[in-house]
């Protein structure tokens, strides 16, 4: 799932400010971002709710309305927003990147801003943490690895074993954070796998990750 | 979907939205929980007092502890709210009972014999219609048996008054003094009018041959209740003999010892668990002195001369026979005497039907499509609530036949039990009653024997209610099946059902709302509205205070012994109901500060409320921050 991070209230509304945004239409995403709590109905309705607050103390004219499409990031769907975007002076969009843009190019001449952060591809757990899981790099060594992705759980995204700055389990970047090959280390043994350590992965063609260009793909 | 209703409400005749009238007696909004028992139940008031509550028998918090006092809250309603005063015009009257003025047209004419339960019922009902109705009543008040013979210590004149005065201010026309065959004929009602209901009740005391039909110290129990409620009690010898073991026998047990008499006995064939009376009205007897005497026929009156000095019973081997029906039965010979001075027989009534033979017609054969039939004189011996009920189903058929469009029928489903292992996840309650006076006491006068609640307990005992049915709603087509519902649910009720969707078990539900605030797609509503409520009156606390204080229903009344006062309070069933917008809006409709009450953690029946609700007051906080704005604006208070 495509994690968000609703984008600082206030960088929203300076970009609503410096557009001279005076009729905004405030449109949500009813998958990815609904989950993570960034940009579904709900959230929808309290950032216009702040927004409006916000701009009432301010003096400053801002018309607000709120549109939840099931995606933003298949036009067949932001197509049903065309009326409220035409009467719009701009749309914020709490849709990930993918539906920024793909609501940017549905709609030529008008401004689209984004409201969220889009953060990761991540798995949501019950106490309401997001944690990454995959890069989309294009070539998924998983199998190799004990279904742990050493390119997004590895800070450095080595591939090979740890680096010296694992300590104690831990990542040198934070404390917070677990080594990802002592994850992997310890799941190959659960698997009694323990042999495929000493294998050594040659080095890695990146072209099929974000390294060869923007990528297109042509499903079947 | 089909529509579902709580078991107390599937249980009243009247169909009378308890749950509704008692969630808004737990907010200590007396004049609107009055407004809606009135929707239903013309009688409201009066019920409040005598009604034998099935309701509180299909109250789902008995599998917890004890049912709600449904009863006593319908009485605090229009005790405690602005009910209608002695004059129905009276500026007093709430908004509502304003609206429902003159509702009357002249669609069609009808003439109602009997202004009791039923007959007012189906008066109001047809009056709504935009029919014109008018009632013939030949005493000179309405009620029917309710004003001639209920008890004053069971029922007040004014609640009874103020039930008339409202069918009345509908615009039902009351004749009084008119009675069927002396001041006016069946023929010219029939003449003068479209549709005739007849409402005549059951005015006759039946007796017994052993009894002389009036004589000496012997009384039946309708003139015998009538005497004393018109101020003209009989003077009664010392000892009184009670026949029968119904409600009616139990009215005239308890009267008799209010008069004074040395001692009261009830004779009835009944045993003590088969009596047709209430378990509760046969308890208060007891308890007032009343002696129980049980499984035994009156045989004969031992009399010397023209005074009576006791009844002579046979012992009783069974009341009713293999299929149910009635067919005593005695022991040879097994005799006894119960001494007494006076009798009052009470062993059931009877209708008049003196009148409903004319020249045209006989009624008592056959009925005539414009003729119709209510309330006892259709259905035998019932309760006040039954008697609305029927009246509500005869002015349907009234207004079908006169309209020719069927009546419409609306059959919901009935909520099913609380489900066994939700049952001790429910905190016990003490029940409260309004049952506070000592039967010593209350024996010596005809004032209430039960005093009612006072306002307090009466918003406590409704907050024991355990809001059935008010919970979460899943809309399918907005439902992403994200599992935050799941997630957040203090009681692990919400399931992702087999077509990935949410499902929430409306049994289960215990209306916290956590999930409806939490839920991110905004898939989850709550029933009842509550959401528009908790906005509505926040608003209207911010706009007239500049100030919020979100409570928890649960709360509210903990710490102090009076209703909380004031605009700023604005209660919710669960402070998980409070959601980030809320608090927004909250601040947006003009507060300059918002509160949010928190319970102590271990007093919280809804476990994840506390832990969200603190997130949620940081994030406002933080987005308050972030635009510049004072972040104290909100505030937890614990």
């Amino acid at each position: 799932m495509i994690v968000g991070q609703r984008k600082p209230i206030d960088e929203i509304y300076a970009m609503i400010v410096a557009n001279d945004v005076k009729k905004l239409l405030l449109g949500g995403c009813g998958t990815c971002v609904t989950i993570s709590f960034a940009g579904g109905e709900k959230e929808v309705a309290e950032l216009t709710a702040a927004l409006e607050l916000k701009a009432t103390s301010d003096g400053w004219t801002l018309e607000i309305t709120q549109l939840t499409p099931l995606r933003q990031c298949e036009p067949e769907y932001t197509r049903e927003m065309a009326d409220a975007v035409k009467a719009a002076d701009a749309v914020l969009s709490l849709s990930c990147g993918v539906g920024v843009q793909t609501l940017a190019a549905e709609f030529p001449g008008k401004r689209v801003l984004p409201g969220v952060n889009t953060m990761m591809l991540g798995s949501h757990s019950p106490d309401r943490l997001f944690i990454e899981y995959c890069g989309a790099c294009g070539d998924c060594i998983l199998g190799e690895t004990g279904g742990i992705c050493p390119i997004v759980r590895c800070s450095k995204s080595m591939l090979n074993g740890p680096c010296g700055g694992s300590v104690n389990g831990k990542c040198e970047v934070s404390p917070d954070i677990g080594c990802g090959w002592q994850l992997i280390f310890d799941k190959l043994n659960e698997l009694k796998l323990g042999a495929t350590w000493d294998e050594v992965t040659t080095a890695r063609d990146w072209r099929p990750s974000w390294h060869g260009g923007p990528r297109r793909l042509e499903s079947k | 979907m089909r529509d579902f209703v709580p078991p107390c409400q599937a249980a009243c005749p009247a169909f009378t939205d308890v749950q509704g009238y008692v969630a808004l007696t737990a907010l200590g909004r007396f004049t609107e929980a009055y407004d809606v028992a009135r929707l239903t139940n013309p009688f409201s008031n009066s019920c409040g007092y005598i009604c034998f509550r099935p309701c509180e028998q299909n109250c789902r918090r008995a599998s917890v502890d004890q049912p709600i006092s449904i009863m006593e809250l319908k009485r605090a309603a229009a005790a405690f709210g602005e009910a209608c005063g002695p004059d129905p015009e009276s500026a007093s009257n709430g908004q509502f009972h304003m609206q429902r003025r003159n509702l009357g047209g002249e669609a069609k004419r009808i003439a109602i014999i009997g202004a009791g339960p039923a007959g007012l019922t189906a008066a109001q009902d047809l009056v709504a219609a935009g029919h014109k109705v008018t009632v013939f009543e030949r005493e000179p008040k309405a009620g029917g048996m309710l004003r001639l013979t209920i008890p004053n210590y069971r029922l007040p004149d004014t609640a009874l008054d103020c039930d008339i005065n409202e069918v009345a201010a509908t615009g039902v026309k009351i004749k009084y003094g008119q009675e069927l065959g002396k001041d006016f004929s069946i023929d010219e009602l029939r003449a003068d009018n479209d549709g005739v209901i007849i409402a005549t009740g059951l005015p006759f005391s039946r007796s017994l041959p052993v009894f002389p039909t009036e004589g000496d110290n012997v009384y039946t129990a309708i003139p015998f209740l009538k005497a004393v409620k018109a101020g003209n009690p009989p003077a009664l010898k010392s000892r009184v003999i009670v026949v029968g073991g119904g409600n009616v026998a139990i009215d005239v047990a308890r009267t008799a010892v209010r008069l004074g008499a040395k001692e009261v006995n009830l004779v009835c064939l009944e045993s003590r668990d088969k009596m047709p009376a209430h378990d509760w009205e046969i308890e208060e007897a007891a308890a007032e002195g009343v002696n129980l005497n049980c499984c035994l026929g009156p045989s004969k009156l031992v009399s010397s001369g023209a005074s009576v000095e006791g009844l002579t019973c046979q012992a009783v081997s069974r009341v009713f026979n293999e299929e149910g029906r009635f067919d005593p039965q005695f022991v040879p010979d097994k005799f006894l005497t119960v001494a007494g001075e006076t009798v009052i027989v009470s062993i059931g009534q009877g209708r008049d039907t003196s009148a409903l033979r004319s020249a045209e017609v006989d009624i008592t054969k056959e009925q005539p499509r414009d003729v119709f039939m209510a309330g006892e004189f259709a259905t035998g011996p019932g309760s006040a609530i039954g008697a609305v009920q029927n009246g509500h189903v005869v002015a349907a058929a009234v207004a079908a036949f006169l309209t020719g469009k069927p009546a419409a029928v609306y059959e919901p489903a009935v909520l099913a039990d609380l489900p066994e292992r939700m049952r001790p996840l429910v905190p016990a309650r003490q029940r409260r009653t309004g049952m506070t006076r000592p039967s010593a006491d209350r024996v010596r006068d005809f004032e209430l024997f039960e005093p009612g609640l006072t306002e307090v307990e009466a918003a406590r005992e409704g907050l024991r209610c355990m809001a059935c049915l008010s919970g979460a709603v899943v809309d399918p087509e907005k439902c992403i099946a994200c599992l935050t519902c799941v997630r957040v649910c203090p009681f692990e009720i919400p399931k992702i059902g087999a077509d990935n969707v949410a499902v929430i078990d409306t049994a289960e539900c215990q209306a916290c709302g956590l999930c409806a605030t939490e839920c991110p797609a905004g898939a989850i509503t709550l029933r009842r509205g509550q959401e528009e409520r908790l906005l509505d009156e926040a608003v209207a606390a911010a706009a007239a205070a500049k100030q919020v204080d979100f409570y928890c229903m649960n709360r509210l009344y903990n710490d102090a012994d009076e209703l909380p006062q004031g605009h700023t309070i604005v209660p919710a069933m669960c402070i998980g109901q409070v959601s980030e917008l809320l608090m927004l809006e909250a601040l947006r409709a003009g507060a300059a500060k918002v509160n949010v009450s928190l319970c102590p953690e271990e007093g919280c029946f809804f476990g994840t409320a506390r832990d969200r609700t603190i997130a949620r007051v940081a994030s406002v906080q933080a987005t308050l921050t972030e635009l510049g704005l004072e972040p104290a604006m909100i505030a937890i208070k614990e």
